[in-house]
Formats: C-alpha cells, sequence, structure tokens
C-alpha cells in the first residue's frame, strides 16, 4: 500500500521511523524488593529493521517490546523513535502515538472471542479519531483474505489457533503501521500456521518497509529476522547482531 | 470513540451473570414502581368511590368504619340511629335528597342495600338498561352484578363478604327472606363497590325484617316522604345538600351527642395519611433493597471485570486510551443498569396492573393504574444512582497500569 495514500492521511500512519534507546534502565517491585528487569546501554534499529529478541523466558524480551510501544516508563533512559522521545510526551499522546505508529501481535492471539473475525480486526478503529466506515471495512476484509482467513468467519473463538493469528496479525495492520511488535507470535501455533505467520511478518519489513520487532524462541523466524539482540537478566547479552 | 463493540463482546462472554443481575435490577425497580403506582391508584380510586357521598349523617361511633360500611360496602358492626333521628334526618328540607342505606342482605355474593331511587340516580347518572325499581318487589342491579334483568331471586341474610370474615356481630346466618325480587334496571359502571351490589327499596329491607316500612300500614307507595312515626333506625343517611353553605351547616347541625355527620374526606384524609406513611416506608424498603441490589451488582460486575483485565491492557497496548478503557467498562454497566431499571419500570407497571385487577375483583373499586412523574422519578433516580455507582468499576478499570495483565503480574 502506497504510504502516501488517503488512507495513511487519514490514519495519520507515516513512513518506520529510526529507533534508538539509550541508557535503558527498568525497574520493578517485587515483594517489597526493587530489581531491575532491564537494562540495556544502547539500541538501534533502523527504519524497515527487522530485530528479534531472543533469550531465555524472563530474560526481558516482553518488558522491552512494552517499553518500545511506551507502556511501560523506564526507570531512566530514552526511547526515541524517529528521534522523539516517547517518554517525553503526555500519557494521552503517547496513546495516540502508539495507535498511529505501532501494531502489536501477542503469543495468545488477545482476540475477543464472542466476535467475529473481522470485528476483532476492527477493534482498533473503535478507538481511534473516525468512524468504521465502508473504506477500514474493505481493508479489514483484504487483509483477512490476504492471511486466508474467511471475512466472513465467525466469532473468534471457534476459530483454529492459526487462523486466530491470522486474524491478530490483520487487526496489527489495520492501519498499516510503520512498526510492528510481536510478542512470542509463533509460540502457540503448529508448524505450518508458524511459517504462515513468519512469512507475512518477515514480507511486511522487507516489502513494505515496516520496522518488525519480535521477541522469539522460534529458530524460524530469528532466521527470517535481519538482525538478532539476544538478551540475558535484562541485558543485552551481546551487541544486536545480523542474523543467522 | 465508540466502546459499544467491545461493551458487546463483554457482555456476551457473560451473557448468564449479566441477564442475573438485570433481573435482579428489574425487580428491584419494580418493587418501587409496583408500590408507589398501586398506592397512588388505591388513593384515586378510593377518592372517586367517594365523590358521591356528599354528607354521611349515622349514629355516633367510628367515621372510618361508616365510611367503609356505607361507600365501601365493607361488613361491619355500624350502630344504628335511632328512629327519631332516621325520621327527621330523611326530613332534611335543606337538600336536594336524603338516602337511608339499610344493609345486612346479600344475593350470590353481591351485598343488597336498601335505599331510594334518588340516590341510585345520583350514585350512576341513570341507568344502562331497564327502569327504576317502582315497588317493593324491585330491584336495580351494580353493572357488574351477574344477574339478568328479569331474574327473580330471594335475599340471603347476612353481607356478602362473611363468610370470610371472623366478625361475628350481627352475623345470624345466611337463611333467605320469603320475599322474591326481581331486576327491572341496571346501573352504569361507576367504578366503585357499588358496582357489584343490587339496590332495593329501603321499605323492601325493613319488611324482610319485620320492621315498620315507612309508610302508613296498608301503603305500598316506596321512596319519600316517609311517615315520622313508620321510620325505624338505619346505619347511615347519605345527604346531598343544596349547596356548600348548605352542606357545612347539616354537617354541625347533625353533630349531635345521638348522631355524628362528616363528609367522606374527612374520614378518608387519616386513612390516606397512613396509607402515605406506609408507602413512604414501602419506598424506603424499596430504595434500600435497589441499593443494596446495585452494590451488590457491582461487586460482581468488579469480578467480572477483573478476568478481563489482560483484555482491557490488550487494547491500551493497541493504541486505546484510558478514557476508552473507562467508556468500555461504563457502557457496559451503564447499559445493565438502563435496561434493568426501564424493564423494572414495565414489570412495575404490570405488577400494579395484576394487583389493580385482584384488588378491584375484591372491592370492587376500579382503580386506574398511571405511570406517572413520582415513579418516572422513583426509576430515574435508580438509574441515576447505577449509573453514577458504575464509575467505580469504571475507574479502576480507568486506573489500572496495563503493564501488570500484560506481564501477568
Amino acid at each position: 500500500m502506497d504510504r502516501g495514500s488517503k488512507f495513511h492521511a487519514r490514519v495519520g500512519c507515516g513512513a518506520a521511523p529510526e529507533l534508538r534507546v539509550e541508557n535503558l534502565s527498568v525497574r520493578f517491585a517485587d515483594r517489597g524488593k526493587s530489581f531491575t528487569a532491564l537494562d540495556i546501554h544502547a539500541l538501534e534499529a533502523a527504519p524497515g529493521a527487522r530485530l528479534a529478541l531472543t533469550g531465555p523466558s524472563g530474560c526481558g524480551k516482553s518488558t522491552l517490546l512494552y517499553v518500545l510501544a511506551g507502556l511501560i516508563r523506564p526507570a531512566n533512559g530514552a526511547v526515541r523513535w524517529g528521534g522523539e522521545d516517547i517518554f517525553a510526551m503526555g500519557e494521552s499522546a503517547r496513546d495516540a502515538w502508539r495507535r498511529r505508529n505501532v501494531g502489536f501481535v501477542f503469543q495468545d492471539f488477545e482476540l475477543l472471542p464472542e466476535l467475529p473475525a473481522l470485528e476483532n480486526v476492527l477493534v482498533p478503529a473503535t478507538f481511534a479519531r473516525f468512524s468504521i466506515g465502508a473504506e477500514l471495512r474493505a481493508r479489514a476484509r483484504s487483509l483477512l483474505d490476504q492471511f486466508g482467513v474467511p471475512a466472513r468467519a465467525g466469532p473468534a473463538g471457534f476459530l483454529s489457533r492459526g487462523e486466530r493469528q491470522r486474524v491478530a496479525l490483520a487487526r496489527a495492520l489495520l492501519f498499516d503501521p510503520p512498526v510492528l511488535l510481536a510478542d512470542e507470535p509463533t509460540a502457540s501455533l503448529d508448524a505450518a500456521s508458524g511459517a504462515i505467520v513468519i512469512d507475512a511478518l518477515a514480507r511486511r519489513a522487507r516489502e513494505d518497509g515496516r520496522t518488525v520487532i519480535a521477541a522469539t524462541h522460534d529458530f524460524a523466524l530469528i532466521e527470517r529476522m535481519g538482525s538478532r539482540l539476544a538478551l540475558e537478566h535484562g541485558r543485552a547479552a551481546a551487541p544486536a547482531e545480523a542474523a543467522p | 470513540m465508540n466502546p459499544w463493540l467491545v461493551a458487546r463482546a463483554g457482555m456476551a462472554a457473560h451473557r448468564g451473570a449479566y441477564s442475573v443481575f438485570l433481573l435482579l435490577i428489574a425487580v428491584a425497580a419494580a418493587i418501587g414502581v409496583a408500590v408507589s403506582a398501586q398506592e397512588a391508584a388505591l388513593r384515586r380510586g378510593s377518592a372517586r368511590a367517594a365523590d358521591r357521598f356528599d354528607l354521611i349523617v349515622a349514629a355516633p361511633g367510628s367515621q372510618t368504619d361508616v365510611t367503609l360500611a356505607a361507600i365501601y360496602l365493607r361488613p361491619g358492626a355500624v350502630p344504628l340511629m335511632s328512629p327519631a333521628d332516621t325520621a327527621r334526618a330523611l326530613a332534611e328540607p335543606r337538600v336536594k335528597f336524603a338516602a337511608p342505606l339499610g344493609y345486612g342482605d346479600s344475593h350470590q355474593g353481591s351485598p343488597i342495600i336498601g335505599s331510594i331511587a334518588a340516590f341510585v340516580e345520583h350514585l350512576s347518572g341513570g341507568l344502562q338498561s331497564g327502569r327504576m325499581f317502582a315497588a317493593e318487589t324491585e330491584a336495580v342491579a351494580g353493572a357488574a352484578v351477574n344477574a339478568a334483568l328479569g331474574a327473580s331471586f330471594h335475599p340471603a341474610h347476612g353481607a356478602a363478604d362473611d363468610d370470610d370474615d371472623d366478625d361475628d356481630a350481627g352475623n345470624a346466618g345466611h337463611h333467605e327472606h320469603s320475599v322474591t325480587l326481581t331486576i327491572t334496571g341496571r346501573m352504569k359502571p361507576t367504578g366503585t363497590p357499588w358496582d357489584n351490589a343490587i339496590v332495593i327499596p329501603i321499605e323492601s329491607v325493613w319488611r324482610a325484617h319485620q320492621l315498620p316500612t315507612g309508610h302508613a300500614d296498608g301503603e305500598t307507595r316506596i321512596g319519600p316522604p316517609f311517615a315520622p312515626e313508620k321510620v325505624p333506625g338505619v346505619p347511615a343517611i347519605v345527604m346531598a345538600p343544596r349547596s356548600v353553605s348548605d352542606a357545612y351547616g347539616l354537617r354541625g347541625q347533625w353533630r349531635a351527642s345521638s348522631t355524628m355527620a362528616f363528609f367522606p374526606a374527612e374520614a378518608l384524609t387519616p386513612i390516606y395519611s397512613l396509607m402515605g406513611g406506609v408507602r413512604d416506608a414501602m419506598t424506603l424498603f424499596a430504595l434500600a433493597a435497589q441499593a443494596l441490589v446495585v452494590t451488590a451488582i457491582l461487586a460482581g460486575v468488579i469480578a467480572i471485570l477483573n478476568l478481563h483485565r489482560r483484555q482491557f491492557a490488550v487494547l491500551r497496548a493497541l493504541g486505546a486510551p484510558r478514557l476508552y478503557i473507562f467508556a468500555c467498562v461504563f457502557t457496559q454497566i451503564a447499559i445493565l443498569v438502563i435496561a434493568g431499571a426501564l424493564a423494572g419500570l414495565a414489570l412495575g407497571a404490570g405488577a400494579a396492573f395484576v394487583l389493580s385487577k385482584i384488588f378491584a375483583m375484591r372491592t370492587g373499586i376500579a382503580l386506574r393504574l398511571e405511570i406517572g412523574e413520582g415513579e418516572l422519578a422513583l426509576v430515574a433516580g435508580f438509574a441515576l444512582f447505577g449509573l453514577l455507582a458504575s464509575i467505580v468499576p469504571a475507574m479502576l478499570a480507568y486506573r489500572r497500569p496495563p503493564v501488570e495483565a500484560l506481564a501477568g503480574r
């Protein structure tokens, strides 16, 4: 889709921004004790980068994704997207920024099981500043079609796991956001369904110029990412490197 | 911002629990509406029933007892006026008519009241069919009496409701009188207990009870004027004064050592006051019940919404502002409260309607049910309280940081 289209102008999505993380530190409290959950000295990703966050469970991959999305405020440091520190924004401005710039895919899909696939895809439009019109419905149908899910599919709770993750992917892409964040997007899927999702993520980054950052254990997904940041105990085990 | 889609999904996910909540809210609202509407209808109906009874003269005693007996035809031990007072009252010149009321007999559940034709005309505004009684053996039936014109019957001694009561005063059994009465006319509907009554000439009542008939021996004429020395005592006399000043003058005149006189409103006012007090108490109980129901439901909703913590966190991750989460929660509860209140309004009106029908069947007093400002204000107040209370769970969801749910902490 042409990023200069009327649709993009209307939803406010622009070109993929550059990511720059500086001296990032996130602290959590557990039973009265504070501990450092994340400590990243520096992280950069060029517009359109594909970055895999890897490491054992609990190493801080998901936390880093939530920080990059502006959902967790770091104790120190800055997260700059396109040169703008998102934590210098007020909360509502950060919500609006996230709405315009970030698509999120979760391990467990996080759909509304009672709603049909099409309405699940349209959910982000319900908190956008414009109504769900024919144009947006057509785009939602087109995305479902691209991912092989019938637009007339019934309640999401009755879809297969693979279909549900593809619906979640379509939801993340509704506004064609320049940044796509994925938290273990293939962990709940079988190999065949996982391959479809991996292909979709990789293709979106490669062909559409989106920045894709995925926390994953899936070697097949890591292989398709352009680079990889291995985390251990909340710290970068090594500088980001090209994926194998 | 349109939270409807997510709110709808939330309600669909817990439709069982939400249906129970809706029912509880509806029943809580309905109790208040039914109590209020029923009391108002009862007040209007009873006042309308007393409209045609301008001034009542009776032997000294309880105005309430006389009112219940004379207007609402409830059996009771009302003392008789002395024959002399009765004769003087029936000959009162400052009235359009002075109608004696004599009761104690019945036919197939309908009370039989002895009086005069002018009172029947005054009470029902004329007949809907047939003609007025013209002899001691003739009768006029109320609009709801199950007897055809031309039907004959023997009146039974004893009031229509004696079987239901423990009152043994004057209840000397239900033997039939030998007199045969024939129904010659039917009154127009009055919406009062008199619709279920049979009115016969007072002379017929007196004769059936082996009393003087109000006229010289051998005279078969019915109605006034009565021969003073031939008039027995009656429980009550309804006077229709010619003017307001006459009404007050007569009321003063007949308030004496051996008689009392009162406007029905004087007896109804304390009854209404009591009814109002009961209504206020019932309304208070209903409001307390409503508050408890809303509080209990909110606790249930908060527990349900807790299950949706992660869903709301995900919505935040997708870009939803806090206000959207607030709106999703508030919309769900608001729909529940408003739908419950409206259902309660309908349910309350329905319950009051059924109660009115039962009451009308038992008393003959037609209750015109109206859902007025009072009931609407009650439901609106309940809904407003529910909506205000809904802010609590909505604020809890609004304030909850998404990261806890997203990180599973």
